[in-house]
C-alpha cells in the first residue's frame, strides 16, 4: 500500500514540475543559507572557546571596554606589573593587528613575547620550517595564509615600507582563524602597528588555578580600566564577536522562518487545490486518515527533499567561501554542521507533515458532494 | 433476508440555508436484484438523491435506511461505502496520475485485508472485461472519454458492492460503450444480487430498468414497475 502511496505522491509532484522544482529550490537555497549562518556561528564560538580551554590559560587580561580583541590596548607598564605577581606561573603579552596586503587581501598579526611556550599552548603545529627569530625580520604563517597567498618558507612577505619579513615556518591548528594569522616577535608587531608601547592581551596561567577568581578578582579591583576574566568568559567580553554570534543566530532563526512559510504556503496550496481529489478518494471508500497519510507522503517527499538539497548546497557553498580571503571571513567551518543538519530536517519533516495534515483534515472534514465540486 | 436493500424515508435536501429545495419528501425502496432507473430533466435533483443515498451529501431531513439501519449511524462509514457501495460520477473522476489499473485499485487499496495480487487481479478481470486489458498501463488523462468511463465502472465494481450508484454513466459515450456498460453492470447486479439505481436521460435504459422513478422539480411524480413485482415502493 506504501508503495502505491509513494508512487502517487512522487507523480503528482511532478505532475507540476516545476512548481515542485522552484519550492524544492527555494527551500533549499534558504535552508542551505540557514545551515551555513549557523555553521559559522558555531564555528566561531567553538574556535574561540577551544583556543583557550584546552590550552591551561587560567585568565585573559584585556581592556575594560574592548569590542574585539583588535582594540584591547594595555599600557606595557601594567602589563608588566601584572605579570610580575606571586600568583603567575606563567605569562603571555600578545598583541593582535590586522595589515592590509592588498585591496582584495589582509593579515591578522599576532606578536608574541615568548613565542615557543604560547604556541604549545595554542596548538600551533609546525608543518614546515622552523619558528622566528626575535628581533631578526623573520616571521611564521598559518597554512591558510600560505595556501591564500601562495608563500612557502624562504619567501618574503612586504608588510609595510622597509618592512619586509621572511618567512620561517608555516604552522597548522586545524583553527580557521589561527591558520589565518601570521606570526612575529612581539616589537615588529608593535612597530608594524606603530604602537610600541601597548599589549592587546594578557594570558596567564596560575600557579593554583583553583584560585583564579581571587586573582580575577585582584588585577579588577587593582586595574579600574582593564578586565580580567576566566578563558572561558572570552564569548562575553568580545562585545562585538558576540554580537555577530547573536546576529548570525537571528538572520538564521529569520531564513529558517522563511523556508518554513514558503513549505507551508505551497503544502497548503497544494492540498487545498486538490479538494476534488480528496472527495474522490472519501467516495471511493478511503478513510480520513489515508487521504491525510497521502498527502502526508507527498509533503514529507517535497520538505526532505528541499532539506537534503540544501545540506548538501551548503558543502559547494563553504568552499567557495573559503576560496575568496577578501570577504574577511576566517571562521568558515570544514563542513556544515551535522547537528544543524540533523535538527534542520526533523524541523522540515515537522513543518511538512503540519502544513499536510491540516489541510487534508479540513479537505476531509468537507461533504464528499462539495469537495467533488470545489473549483 | 429482507427485501429492501435500502428505504428512502421522507428526505427533503436544501440549498443556501433551505432556500432552494432540491429535494421535497421522497421517499421510496430499493429492492435487491433491480436495476432502477432515475429519470428527469436537468436540476430536478437526480445527483443530489444519488449523493444523499450514497452519503456524499447529507438530507437537510429525512433519513436513508440501508437494511433497517439509517446510514447516518453507520460508523466508520468510509468502510460501508468501500464495502458497499460503487459510485459511478457523470464526470468519471479518475485520477489523473494514476493509470487504468491503479484508478481501479484505489478502492482496494484502502482495505488493508485484500493483498496486492488479489487487488491486482480484480483490477485487471474487470479491465479484460470492459474490453481495457490493453490500455492497463495508460494514465488516465491520455484515454478516451469512452475509456475513461469504462474505467471508473471497473473502479465502482471491484469491491464488488451491492449497491451501485451511477450518475449519467452512458451521458458521455458512443452506443456501442453505452451497451458494454449497460451489460456490465447489469451482470453484476444479477451476480452479486444488489441493486443498481442509475440516473439518466436515455430511455434504451429506461427500457432495460425493473424500475423506473420519474422526477420532476425535487419530487417524485411516478414509480413504474416494470417486472409487475407486488409491493409499494413509496
Amino acid at each position: 500500500m506504501l508503495k502505491i502511496l509513494f508512487a502517487y505522491a512522487l507523480r503528482n509532484l511532478l505532475r507540476v514540475k516545476l512548481r515542485t522544482f522552484f519550492t524544492i529550490f527555494v527551500i533549499s537555497l534558504v535552508f542551505a543559507l540557514f545551515i551555513l549562518l549557523t555553521s559559522i556561528g558555531q564555528e566561531l564560538s567553538s574556535q574561540i572557546s577551544s583556543t583557550l580551554d584546552a590550552k591551561k590559560i587560567d585568565i585573559i587580561v584585556q581592556s575594560k571596554f574592548a569590542n574585539t580583541p583588535l582594540s584591547s590596548s594595555i599600557p606595557k607598564e601594567m602589563a608588566a606589573s601584572i605579570v610580575s605577581s606571586p600568583d603567575i606561573h606563567q605569562a603571555t603579552s600578545l598583541f593582535i593587528g590586522k595589515k592590509r596586503l592588498s585591496k582584495e587581501a589582509s593579515l591578522f598579526l599576532l606578536g608574541f613575547s615568548d613565542f615557543a611556550p604560547i604556541a604549545k599552548r595554542l596548538g600551533l603545529g609546525l608543518v614546515k620550517g622552523r619558528a622566528f627569530h626575535q628581533g631578526s625580520r623573520e616571521i611564521a604563517i598559518g597554512q591558510k595564509v600560505a595556501r591564500i597567498l601562495n608563500l612557502d618558507i624562504g619567501d618574503s612577505l612586504k608588510l609595510d615600507e622597509d618592512e619586509t619579513y621572511k618567512i620561517t615556518g608555516i604552522y597548522s591548528t586545524g583553527l580557521d582563524f589561527l591558520d589565518a594569522c601570521a606570526y612575529l616577535s612581539m616589537e615588529d608587531a608593535q612597530r608594524l602597528k606603530d604602537r610600541p608601547d601597548r599589549v592587546s592581551m594578557l594570558f596567564l596561567s596560575l600557579n593554583e588555578p583553583l584560585h583564579s577568581r581571587e586573582t580575577i578578582a585582584a588585577i579588577n579591583d587593582t586595574y579600574p580600566k582593564l578586565v580580567a576574566f576566566s578563558s572561558g568568559e572570552l564569548l562575553q567580553h568580545l562585545g562585538s564577536t558576540k554580537t555577530l554570534v547573536h546576529f548570525i543566530e537571528l538572520i538564521s532563526i529569520i531564513t529558517f522562518i522563511i523556508a518554513s512559510a514558503v513549505l507551508l504556503n505551497t503544502l497548503v496550496m497544494t492540498v487545498n487545490e486538490r479538494t476534488r481529489e480528496i472527495g474522490i478518494l472519501s467516495a471511493i471508500g478511503w478513510s480520513r486518515s489515508m487521504i491525510v497519510l497521502m498527502f502526508t507522503i507527498e509533503a514529507l517527499l517535497l520538505s526532505f527533499s528541499g532539506g537534503l538539497l540544501g545540506y548538501l548546497l551548503t558543502f559547494p557553498a563553504i568552499d567557495l567561501l573559503d576560496r575568496y580571503p577578501h570577504m574577511g571571513l576566517n571562521f568558515i567551518p570544514a563542513s556544515p554542521s551535522a547537528e544543524m543538519f540533523a535538527i534542520l530536517l526533523i524541523a522540515c519533516l515537522l513543518i511538512g507533515l503540519l502544513s499536510a495534515i491540516f489541510p487534508a483534515l479540513y479537505g476531509t472534514r468537507m461533504l464528499p458532494a462539495k469537495a467533488l465540486h470545489h473549483e | 433476508m429482507s427485501k429492501a436493500l435500502l428505504k428512502v424515508k421522507n428526505v427533503y435536501k436544501a440549498y443556501e440555508d433551505g432556500l432552494i429545495p432540491a429535494l421535497q419528501d421522497i421517499s421510496l425502496v430499493l429492492n435487491r436484484g433491480d436495476t432502477i432507473a432515475l429519470m428527469g430533466p436537468s436540476g430536478c435533483g437526480k445527483s443530489t438523491l444519488l449523493n444523499i443515498i450514497g452519503r456524499l451529501d447529507r438530507p437537510t431531513s429525512g433519513s436513508v435506511d440501508y437494511v433497517d439501519k439509517n446510514i447516518s449511524h453507520i460508523k466508520p462509514f468510509s468502510v460501508f461505502r468501500r464495502e458497499v457501495i460503487g459510485f459511478i460520477f457523470q464526470a468519471h473522476h479518475l485520477l489523473p496520475v494514476l493509470t487504468l489499473q491503479e484508478n481501479v485499485e484505489m478502492p482496494l487499496l484502502a482495505d488493508p485485508t485484500i493483498s496486492k495480487q488479489i487487488r491486482e487481479r480484480k483490477a485487471s478481470e474487470l479491465l479484460e472485461v470492459l474490453g481495457l486489458s490493453h490500455k492497463k498501463d495508460a494514465y488516465a488523462n491520455h484515454v478516451s472519454g469512452g475509456e475513461r468511463q469504462r474505467t471508473a465502472i471497473a473502479r465502482a465494481l471491484v469491491n464488488d458492492p451491492l449497491l451501485i450508484l451511477a450518475d449519467e454513466p452512458t451521458g458521455s459515450v458512443d452506443s456501442a460503450t453505452a451497451a458494454v456498460i449497460l451489460t456490465t453492470l447489469r451482470a453484476h447486479v444479477q451476480t452479486s444480487g444488489g441493486t443498481l439505481l442509475i440516473a439518466t436521460h436515455d430511455p434504451s435504459i429506461a427500457a432495460i430498468a425493473d424500475v423506473l422513478i420519474k422526477m420532476k422539480d425535487g419530487r417524485i411524480v411516478s414509480i413504474t414497475d416494470n417486472t409487475s413485482k407486488a409491493g409499494s415502493r413509496r
